[in-house]
């Protein structure tokens, strides 16, 4: 009995259910519906490709008048920026769209036909949420970190550290965009709580240094949305404290706390709509 | 003076609808009294850094650039619309059949909508968020000239909703435009001097900016609330002409929307797009 549930052999559920395979199959589905709505898939991957470049405008323009960050030139800047940019469209294609489908289930009543496949939801959701519509926001984060790291000195030995540092730093922005999601649970259709992560985010995209010592203190070993940008290039560029390495700690435990926090709040819901 | 006063009826039922409907989600509307808090530190974060090394920026002395953000976020919370979205959801569903039925033009209900709307945004996010930045970061939000500058806001009102009326349209031509809609909705908010002000732009864009509605949305108002006057382009106006150059943006804007309006229209079929 336990081998077999309805003709079906343990093993061949499992091949069937395994993770990887249901990933690939949200990929595929997500590639599906993008080719659908060709006109507005083009239309929305140049939208984020024209935010990753624009989103640096305030540096460009600010060293454009002759002002700067101290101790920072123009293209190390853009490093940092092109750095945030990339880790900001891997969240924006394989994390963020959890946000909005856990709200629009929330809203619509529908979060049933999630709960009862045989999956994790928190899984499914993440595999469903794969968004192609926010590669151009990855291809421009790519080429705006390549362009101004070809114009830095920078240390590529010290690249697996920064590969390190730069996955804390998607941690936490995947942490702090699951964490929305659950909040979504309780507070009911509110289309604006991205808003309040993004306003977060504007912590990792500037030195750390511009801000006083308590700020400097939480976005590194509290909420380290300094490892989004600043800190990865600041090991490319050999000026990293590496006492920050500590930061992978608290980012770890930001994403099994926004996990668990999404798995909690799931049992808040009542299937409704709202 | 019966119709205008029939309008005016209309105008406000819509409005006060609206409010109601929108203030049972008004937690919605009140992130913003985290969220502008939050924008507004790190803009006097990244300001305080850059100014170590100038004394003025685009013709904004630090003080005045932190209460220019200030005022940006504050004149935002005035003049946000959603009426492209709306209009777009209507024509994609089909619902805008019930519109073409009633005997209100459609741009008029949503401009109530948005009165009524926008009045909901001044309570819960631009009054606590005024005392926020006064009380709490002690910045001074005290506009040069207070009569100009309500007027300045009213006027960015009108140009806003007018430019988002139009994009709106785009519903009727295109089966999903929510990617245009992004598009041209990112490229207003950095042409309309809310990320930075367009003093900072280079002079040759100054002057097209000059040219384009987007100036007298946001950057407009928040430099006459911040300085007094309006300057762009290399052209430096007095607060009354620059409010009659948003006079006249919002005339053309309305004059553009109401075109569109007849030619988009005519392709409505009525069962969705």
């Amino acid at each position: 009995m336990k081998t077999e549930y309805r003709g079906e052999s343990t093993e061949y559920r499992k091949k069937r259910h395994s993770f990887g395979r249901v990933y690939l199959a949200g990929i595929a589905a997500s590639m599906k519906s993008a080719a659908a709505y060709r006109a507005n898939f083009l239309l929305m991957n140049l939208f984020d490709l024209v935010w990753a470049v624009a989103a640096p405008l305030v540096t460009i323009l600010i060293y454009g008048s002759g002002a700067s960050f101290s101790g920072w030139t123009f293209w190390e800047v853009m490093l940092m920026q092109g750095l945030f940019e990339l880790s900001s469209a891997l969240c924006a294609v394989f994390v963020e769209n959890v946000v909005w489908s856990t709200m629009n289930h929330v809203r619509e009543g529908s979060l049933e036909t999630v709960l009862l496949k045989p999956l994790p939801p928190i899984f499914y959701m993440i595999s469903t949420s794969f968004r192609f519509d926010s590669f151009g926001g990855l291809l421009g984060g790519l080429a705006l970190t390549i362009i101004a790291a070809s114009n830095c000195e920078v240390f590529l030995l010290r690249l697996p550290l920064c590969i390190l540092i730069f996955l804390a730093g998607f941690a936490v922005n995947s942490a702090a965009a699951l964490i929305s999601a659950a909040a979504s649970f309780k507070w009911v259709a509110n289309s604006r709580l991205s808003e309040i992560r993004m306003s977060f985010e504007n912590f990792g995209i500037y030195p750390v240094k511009i801000f006083p010592s308590g700020i400097r203190f939480a976005v590194t070993f509290i909420l380290p949305f300094a490892a989004m940008g600043c800190f990865p290039a600041e090991i490319l560029l050999g000026r990293f404290d590496f006492i920050n390495i500590l930061l992978i700690f608290p980012a770890a435990i930001f994403l099994i706390f926004a996990i668990w926090l999404y798995n909690h709040m799931i049992k808040l819901y009542e299937g409704v709509g709202g | 003076m019966k119709p205008l006063k029939h309008k005016i009826d209309v105008c406000l039922a819509v409005a006060e609808a609206t409010y109601k409907e929108w203030a049972a989600y008004r937690t919605h509307s009140m992130v913003s009294i985290l969220v502008g808090p939050v924008f507004l530190l790190v803009q006097y974060f990244i300001w305080t850094a850059v100014y170590g090394s100038t004394s003025t920026l685009g013709g904004l002395s630090l003080e005045q650039m932190i209460r220019y953000f200030g005022a940006s976020s504050l004149i935002g919370y005035i003049t946000m619309d959603f009426a492209d979205w709306n209009l777009q959801m209507l024509v994609r569903t089909g619902k805008f059949l019930t519109f073409t039925l009633r005997p209100i033009h459609h741009r008029f209900f949503a401009l109530s909508q948005k009165f009524g709307h926008r009045v909901l945004g001044l309570l819960v996010e631009f009054i606590p968020c005024l005392v926020i930045f006064v009380l709490l970061f002690d910045i001074n939000m005290m506009p040069v000239n207070i009569p100009l500058t309500i007027i300045s806001i009213i006027l960015a009102f009108f140009v806003n909703f007018y430019v988002n009326y139009t994009l709106g349209l785009l519903g009727f031509w295109l089966v999903d435009a929510s990617g245009i809609s992004r598009f041209v909705g990112i490229l207003t908010s950095i042409f309309s001097g809310t990320l930075v002000p367009l003093t900072l732009f280079p002079e040759w864009a100054q002057y097209i900016l000059l040219f384009m509605p987007m100036s007298y949305m946001g950057y407009a108002p928040a430099m006459i609330w911040t300085t007094g006057h309006f300057t762009l382009g290399g052209l430096t106006m007095d607060g009354y002409l620059a409010v009659g150059l948003q006079l006249f943006a919002a005339f053309i804007m309305f004059i553009v929307s109401e075109i569109f309006y007849r030619i988009s229209i005519r392709r409505f079929s009525g069962v969705g797009a």
